[in-house]
């Protein structure tokens, strides 16, 4: 008895997302077909496999070990996709490269033009990603390798350490504290920060508002639910709010938006900025990016 | 899920195989349906699995790595499959089935002994019934699932055909006919026919007085009306007449009533013996009764339509 192509992963969607409306959007289909393969899906194994409630739906107790195997089943069917789709990019020169905020280039344009210098076969195209959820792994699916502050650790992911980098904090230019040319942690920790989405990894999104050194999130946070660097923008440019960023970042964007400040943080924890990939054979063309990003660090 | 169902299987089974011809037996379809699924994978992955050789094939670098990934992707979703199963099987209840004629247990063993395998906890409880009459979904009533020849449909009422049975006439023994083994339809027409109550669908007294193949109503009908198999066969005890039931049941009459005769009738279309259910309030369990059938018929050769519903319709009358 074969499940119908996608049924299982919209199961698994549902479930994870606790509400048809949310998984429908995330699955990009009509609320009412995702429901109506969820029911088909029941009336197939016979069992109701969801409650349905008011403000969304929760596990029978046949869901909960159906579950399970639904969500190993859609996993390993996505990990033989996307490890084939990887070896093709590797057969035809490709590299797909994720960054977080500032295009990697905007920084250190000499590194990536040595990099064509040295591997002109190689072809890296760049994607913009959203801030890190859980797994790390489904994070970083589309690409092959991704530069950022280092990403909940996952056992399926590889991480290499490029450097430290401090933080500072960004803010609109008319914020208070915009006149400081250098500010301590304990003069900020009590601001207004930025709020991040719930879907971003809460531990990534605590060490931009300090959480590491208050031991706790912030007294306030905007309403925002910024779920990747371009809202964290938007929520700067609207609120007297503030959040922090890596310097290279923060170098960037007080380059491109004059109304924002970027304000060194002497005694905060420096951001950990590493290069981070799948692990097993998956694009074989990842070996040379991280070699030569090695040999750049120094 | 990025693949359709039996993609991975398909490629991982060549791959043990090494051989496309070995693993199309193996996977019971044919070798150029499974040459072409393999191309088209590879197609659409933009990467070659597999070198083919004179004496079969080898996998390429990439496939080497490719495989153990499609190898789990198989391994889990057989898991997801029998996890689906096995849930299905711990359902536990009472499923009441409904029937016209002989016990079902008698007229299709095989459904019965193997829905008692798959789910040896639940219990069925037959209910005989009248002939369908009034509204289907009424006519149902208190059981869950009825086993019959189709009565008549309505929106919200669900099918599975589970066997095509051939109709047979039955008769008195001292009925003209009764000598005969076999009639066609053209030398039972215009006998005199067993009539049914007026509030028996429509459908079912004409399919049951072979007007599908007349085109109307026999010319001569009993005085007495019959609303129960019973009430048929009462009739037919006392008056010459006849009617036609799928031929299962007129075997088991004749068996059990030694006044009773089975006739073939050679050219009539089938009855379509199948699972007739409401909609709006099936427990789980008709549909695991439903895809017994629906897995019976698939794994037999047997005449059935790949989908049930549209075989029903035969009971409708022609025109």
């Amino acid at each position: 008895m074969p499940f119908r192509r996608g049924h299982l992963r919209y199961f698994v969607t549902v479930v994870e997302e606790g509400q048809i409306t949310r998984a429908a959007a995330k699955l990009h289909i009509a609320q009412p077909a995702l429901s109506q393969a969820i029911a088909q899906l029941e009336s197939e194994l016979g069992v109701p496999l969801l409650d349905r409630h008011a403000r969304g739906v929760t596990l029978t107790s046949a869901g909960e070990r159906f579950y399970e195997k639904a969500r190993l089943a859609v996993e390993a069917d996505t990990d033989a996709h996307q490890t084939a789709q990887a070896m093709a990019r590797s057969e035809s020169g490709a590299v797909e490269f994720g960054f977080l905020g500032a295009p990697p280039g905007l920084d250190s344009p000499a590194s990536l033009a040595a990099f064509s210098d040295a591997y002109p076969a190689i072809q890296i195209r760049y994607r913009d990603l959203p801030f890190p959820s859980t797994p790390t792994s489904s994070w970083l699916s589309e690409v092959d390798v991704a530069v950022c502050h280092r990403p909940p650790a996952d056992p399926s992911v590889w991480a290499e350490p490029l450097r430290r980098e401090p933080r500072v904090v960004l803010a609109r230019s008319d914020h208070p504290l915009a006149e400081r040319h250098e500010l301590a942690v304990k003069e900020v920790i009590d601001e207004t920060f930025i709020g991040f989405d719930p879907s971003v990894d809460p531990t990534w999104a605590g060490f931009w508002s300090l959480d590491d050194h208050r031991g706790g999130p912030p007294q306030r946070v905007t309403v925002d639910r910024a779920a990747n660097p371009q809202e964290v923008l938007a929520s700067l440019a609207a609120r007297h709010a503030i959040t922090t960023v890596p310097a290279s970042v923060a170098r960037v964007i007080v380059n491109v938006l004059p109304t924002m400040v970027a304000l060194p943080l002497g005694d905060a924890t420096p951001s950990h900025i590493m290069l981070v990939g799948h692990k097993g054979h998956r694009n074989p063309l990842v070996a040379t990016v991280v070699s030569f990003a090695r040999a750049q660090a120094g | 899920m990025p693949f359709r169902p039996g993609q991975l299987l398909y490629f991982v089974t060549v791959a043990e195989e090494g051989q496309v011809t070995r693993a199309a037996r193996r996977l019971k379809i044919a070798q150029p349906a499974l040459s072409q699924a393999i191309a088209q994978l590879e197609g659409e992955l933009g990467l070659q699995l597999l070198e083919r050789h004179a004496r079969g094939v080898t996998l390429t670098t990439a496939g080497e790595i490719f495989l153990p990934k499609a190898r789990a992707a198989v391994d889990c979703e057989r898991d997801v499959e029998s996890a689906g199963r096995s849930l299905s099987r711990t359902t536990e209840g009472t499923l009441e089935v409904g029937f016209v004629g002989p016990p079902p247990t008698i007229n299709c063993p095989e459904l019965f002994a193997a829905f008692a395998r798959a789910y040896p906890e639940v219990e069925i409880l037959f209910h005989d019934l009248p002939f369908p009459r009034g509204r289907t979904r009424a006519w149902l009533g208190a059981v869950d699932v009825a086993f019959c020849h189709p009565p008549a449909r309505e929106p919200g009422i669900g099918m599975q055909a589970v066997r095509h049975e051939p109709r047979a006439v039955v008769a008195h023994r001292d009925h003209p006919l009764a000598a005969r083994p076999e009639v066609t339809v053209a030398e039972g027409l215009d006998e005199t026919f067993i009539s049914y109550h007026p509030e028996v669908q429509a459908t079912w007294s004409g399919f049951h007085s072979l007007d599908d193949h007349r085109g109307g109503p026999p010319r001569s009908l009993t005085a007495h009306h019959a609303a129960t198999s019973m009430q048929m066969l009462g009739i037919m005890a006392k008056q010459r007449a006849i009617t036609a039931v799928p031929a299962c049941d007129a075997k088991v009459a004749q068996l059990v009533l030694p006044d009773v005769v089975s006739i073939a009738l050679r050219d009539a279309d089938p009855a379509v013996l199948s699972l007739v259910w409401a909609e709006d309030d099936s427990p789980p369990l008709v549909h695991a009764l439903a895809r017994t059938a629906n897995d019976l018929a698939a794994a037999g050769d047997r005449p059935l339509g790949t989908n049930g519903k549209t075989d029903v319709d035969a009971s409708r009358p022609r025109r």
